[in-house]
C-alpha cells in the first residue's frame, strides 16, 4: 500500500508541475501567471477539484494534456472550470485534451451550474491531425447545446486562434486582458501573404479590439488579476442554471448624493451620460456594465433593484446622440436574450431620438441587425419594465421595450417626447408646402419653422398623448421612479407567459 | 472636488481628488497613469487615431453641423471638449482622447462635419 500511495503522489506531483520548472519560469519572467495560478485566483480559496489530472498523451510526457480542469465554488456556488496549459505542448489541443473539456462540459450540463474557460492555446495540435478537428467540434458542440441552459464564460489569457476563436464566441461572455489575449481567425503573418495588409498581433486582435470595434470581447481588462476579479463579480448577478431565478442579496438604498433631475438637462438637445441615471435607480454600487467599450450609445448592464438582479438596457445620449445603429442592436439584443434565458428581469432606459441615418448603415444592413432589437424584446417572456426619460421618437420608441412589444410596465418621466418623429422633422414633412410658399415669397421660414415646432411639441411631443391612448402606464415624478419600478418588478415576481410550441424561431442576422 | 471610485480585486475604494489635480496609481508594480480613469464620466474617445508620433487624430463619430470647436494652440486635458456638433437632435460633444496641445482645426463654426474629415489632430504632452 505505502508503495502505491507513493507512486500516487508522484505521479500527482508530477503532474502539479505542468511543463515543468523551466517553462513556469520562463511565463513568470514575462509576468504571465500559469493555468493553476489562474484557477486559484479565480475560485474560492481551497475549492478546486481536480478532474482528469492523469490524462496524458500515449507515450508522451505532457502533464494533464495541456489542460486543467475541475469542479469548484466561487462566491459560495458550484462552477466548473477549465483552464489551457500553454506550458504543456503549447496548451494545443489534441483529443484527450479536448475530451477533457467535453467531460467538463458535460458535467456543468449536469451539475446545472455555470462553467468557466480559460482559453490559452497555441491552437490545434498538428501531430494529431484531424483528431484534434474533431476535438474543436465536439466542444463547440456542447457550447451551443449548453448556450441558455447555464452560464458560459470565456476568459481569453493568451493566443486563441484560428477554429479555437468560435468557442468563445459560442458562448455567453468573453473577457480579455490587454496586451495578453490575442484572438483571430487568421493571424498577422497569413493576412500579410494573402491580403497585403501589416499589422502587429495586438492591432488585428488584441483585447482593445474586440472590446471596442469587434465587440467579441464583453469586458476588457487591465491585467490578469482584474479580468478574474470581473469574472467573479459577473457571477455575483447571475442565476446558477436557466432553471433558477438569481440570488436575492440584502437591499441597499440608491445613492444619496445624486438625482435623475440634477442629472437630466432641461434643455432637451444637451446631452448627458445616462449610466448616472443608471446609478440613481441601482441599489448603491451594485452597477456593473457588460459591453462598456462596445457601441456606447447604448449602455447594457447588471443591477441590483431591492437585492434582485436587474439587467438594464439604456440610450446614451452621450454618444451618438444615443441613436441607434446596426452595433448597437446587436450588443442589446443579445444582452436581452441573455437576460431572457436565465431570468433576469429587464429595465430599458429610454431615450432614442431615432435610428442612425447614413449610406453605410443601410447598406451594411442596418435594416436586419436592428430588427434583432425588436425580436429580442418581442420573444422575452422575462418581467419587462420600461421608463422613458426624454425622447422616444419612431421605430426607436416601438423597438426599444414599448407596450406594444412587450413591456409589462411603462412608466413616464414628465419629460418624455413620444411621437412619430422629432418636432423639426415633423414640421418639415407636415408644412412643406407652406415653408415653400415663404420661401417663394421671401418670408422668414425660421420663424414659422419654430412656431410650428413648439405647437407640435405642445400637442404630441409630450407623455400625455401616449396616455391618453393607454400607451403607457403612468407618468412618475422623477423621485419615485425606483420605488415604482421596483413596485413594479415585484407585482411581476410570478409572471408567466404561454407561447405557442415550437422548434424554435429565426433570429434576424 | 471630485469623488473618485477605485476597484481592486472586487473592493472598491472611495477617495477624493482636487480638481485640474493628475492621478497616478501603483498596484502590484503595474502603474496607471490617469488612463485608468478612461470612460467613466468623461465621455468617449473612441473617435481617435494614432500615427507614428504622438498624435492623436480626432474624427466626429457623427456627421452634422459644428456649433462649437476648439481654437488652434488650446492646451488641453483628457476629457475636455474639443468640438460639439448638432445631429439627431442632440449637441454632441467630442471630448479630447488625451492630454495635450490643439496642433490644427479642420473645421470652422458652422460647417458641417463629415466622418471623414478630422475635427482636429492632438499633439500628446
Amino acid at each position: 500500500m505505502k508503495e502505491k500511495i507513493t507512486e500516487l503522489e508522484s505521479r500527482r506531483e508530477r503532474a502539479l508541475m505542468c511543463g515543468g520548472e523551466t517553462a513556469i519560469d520562463k511565463r513568470h519572467a514575462k509576468g504571465l501567471l500559469t493555468a493553476r495560478e489562474r484557477i486559484d485566483i479565480l475560485v474560492d480559496a481551497g475549492t478546486f477539484r481536480e478532474t482528469d489530472m492523469f490524462v496524458h498523451k500515449d507515450g508522451d510526457d505532457a502533464p494533464g494534456d495541456g489542460v486543467v480542469c475541475g469542479v469548484a465554488k466561487i462566491g459560495g456556488k458550484n462552477v466548473c472550470v477549465f483552464a489551457q496549459d500553454f506550458t504543456v505542448l503549447g496548451g494545443s489541443l489534441g483529443l484527450r485534451h479536448a475530451r477533457k473539456i467535453t467531460k467538463i462540459q458535460d458535467l456543468a450540463a449536469k451539475m446545472r451550474c455555470p462553467i468557466i474557460g480559460i482559453n490559452d492555446s497555441g491552437g490545434a495540435r498538428i501531430q494529431d491531425g484531424v483528431d484534434s478537428l474533431c476535438g474543436y467540434g465536439e466542444i463547440f458542440y456542447r457550447n451551443t447545446l449548453l448556450s441558455g441552459l447555464v452560464p458560459q464564460i470565456s476568459v481569453v489569457m493568451g493566443p486563441c486562434a484560428g477554429g479555437a476563436a468560435y468557442s468563445p464566441a459560442l458562448t455567453d461572455f468573453v473577457f480579455m486582458v490587454d496586451g495578453i489575449s490575442k484572438m483571430f481567425l487568421t493571424g498577422p503573418t497569413v493576412v500579410e501573404t494573402v491580403m497585403g495588409e501589416t499589422i502587429s498581433q495586438e492591432d488585428l486582435g488584441g483585447a482593445r479590439v474586440h472590446a471596442e470595434k469587434a465587440g467579441t470581447a464583453h469586458f476588457f481588462a487591465k491585467n490578469e488579476k482584474d479580468c478574474l476579479a470581473q469574472v467573479r463579480r459577473l457571477l455575483d448577478y447571475l442565476p446558477q442554471s436557466a432553471d433558477v431565478k438569481p440570488e436575492t442579496k440584502k437591499s441597499v438604498d440608491s445613492p444619496k448624493n445624486i438625482s435623475i433631475e440634477s442629472i437630466l438637462p432641461s434643455d432637451g438637445k444637451e446631452p448627458y451620460d445616462v449610466r448616472g441615471i443608471v446609478k440613481c435607480l441601482a441599489d448603491e454600487d451594485s452597477f456593473f456594465e457588460v459591453h462598456e467599450l462596445f457601441a456606447p450609445n447604448i449602455v447594457c448592464g447588471f443591477i441590483r433593484m431591492d437585492g434582485a438582479t436587474v439587467g438594464v438596457v439604456a440610450n446614451q445620449p452621450n454618444y451618438l446622440a444615443g441613436a441607434l445603429d446596426a452595433d448597437a442592436a446587436d450588443k442589446a439584443s443579445r444582452f436581452i436574450r441573455f437576460c431572457d434565458a436565465f431570468n433576469i428581469p429587464l429595465l430599458t432606459l429610454m431615450d432614442v431620438p431615432g435610428c442612425l441615418p447614413g449610406v453605410e448603415g443601410e447598406h451594411s444592413g442596418a435594416v436586419r441587425h436592428g430588427a434583432k432589437l425588436f425580436y429580442a424584446y418581442a420573444e422575452a417572456t422575462i418581467p419587462m419594465v420600461t421608463v422613458v426619460l426624454r425622447k422616444a421618437y419612431g421605430g426607436g420608441y416601438v423597438s426599444l421595450g414599448s407596450r406594444h412589444i412587450g413591456a409589462d410596465y411603462v412608466f413616464c418621466l414628465p419629460t418624455a417626447e413620444i411621437a412619430v418623429m422629432g418636432p423639426e422633422s415633423a414640421v418639415s414633412v407636415l408644412y412643406h408646402k407652406e415653408i415653400k410658399a415663404i420661401v417663394e415669397n421671401g418670408g422668414d421660414v425660421e420663424v414659422f419653422k419654430k412656431e410650428k415646432a413648439e405647437e407640435y411639441r405642445r400637442e404630441y411631443a409630450n407623455p400625455y398623448e401616449a396616455g391618453a391612448k393607454g400607451y403607457i402606464d403612468d407618468v412618475v415624478k422623477p423621485q419615485d421612479v425606483r420605488g415604482r419600478v421596483i413596485d413594479a418588478f415585484a407585482s411581476l415576481s410570478g409572471k408567466a407567459v404561454d407561447r405557442p410550441n415550437k422548434k424554435h424561431g429565426l433570429t434576424p442576422t | 472636488m471630485k469623488q473618485i471610485e477605485i476597484e481592486i480585486d472586487g473592493i472598491i475604494y472611495k477617495t477624493f481628488v482636487r480638481d485640474n489635480e493628475e492621478i497616478s496609481l501603483t498596484v502590484e508594480e503595474t502603474h496607471y497613469d490617469d488612463e485608468f480613469m478612461d470612460d467613466h464620466g468623461y465621455g468617449f474617445n473612441d473617435a481617435h487615431r494614432r500615427n507614428q508620433r504622438d498624435e492623436y487624430e480626432v474624427f466626429p463619430p457623427i456627421a452634422g453641423k459644428v456649433i462649437d470647436i476648439i481654437p488652434v494652440g488650446t492646451k488641453i486635458k483628457k476629457g475636455d471638449v474639443l468640438a460639439t456638433i448638432e445631429a439627431m437632435k442632440m449637441y454632441n460633444r467630442i471630448f479630447s482622447p488625451v492630454k495635450g496641445i490643439v496642433k490644427e482645426v479642420h473645421y470652422s463654426v458652422g460647417d458641417n462635419a463629415v466622418r471623414s474629415t478630422s475635427l482636429v489632430i492632438i499633439e500628446k504632452k
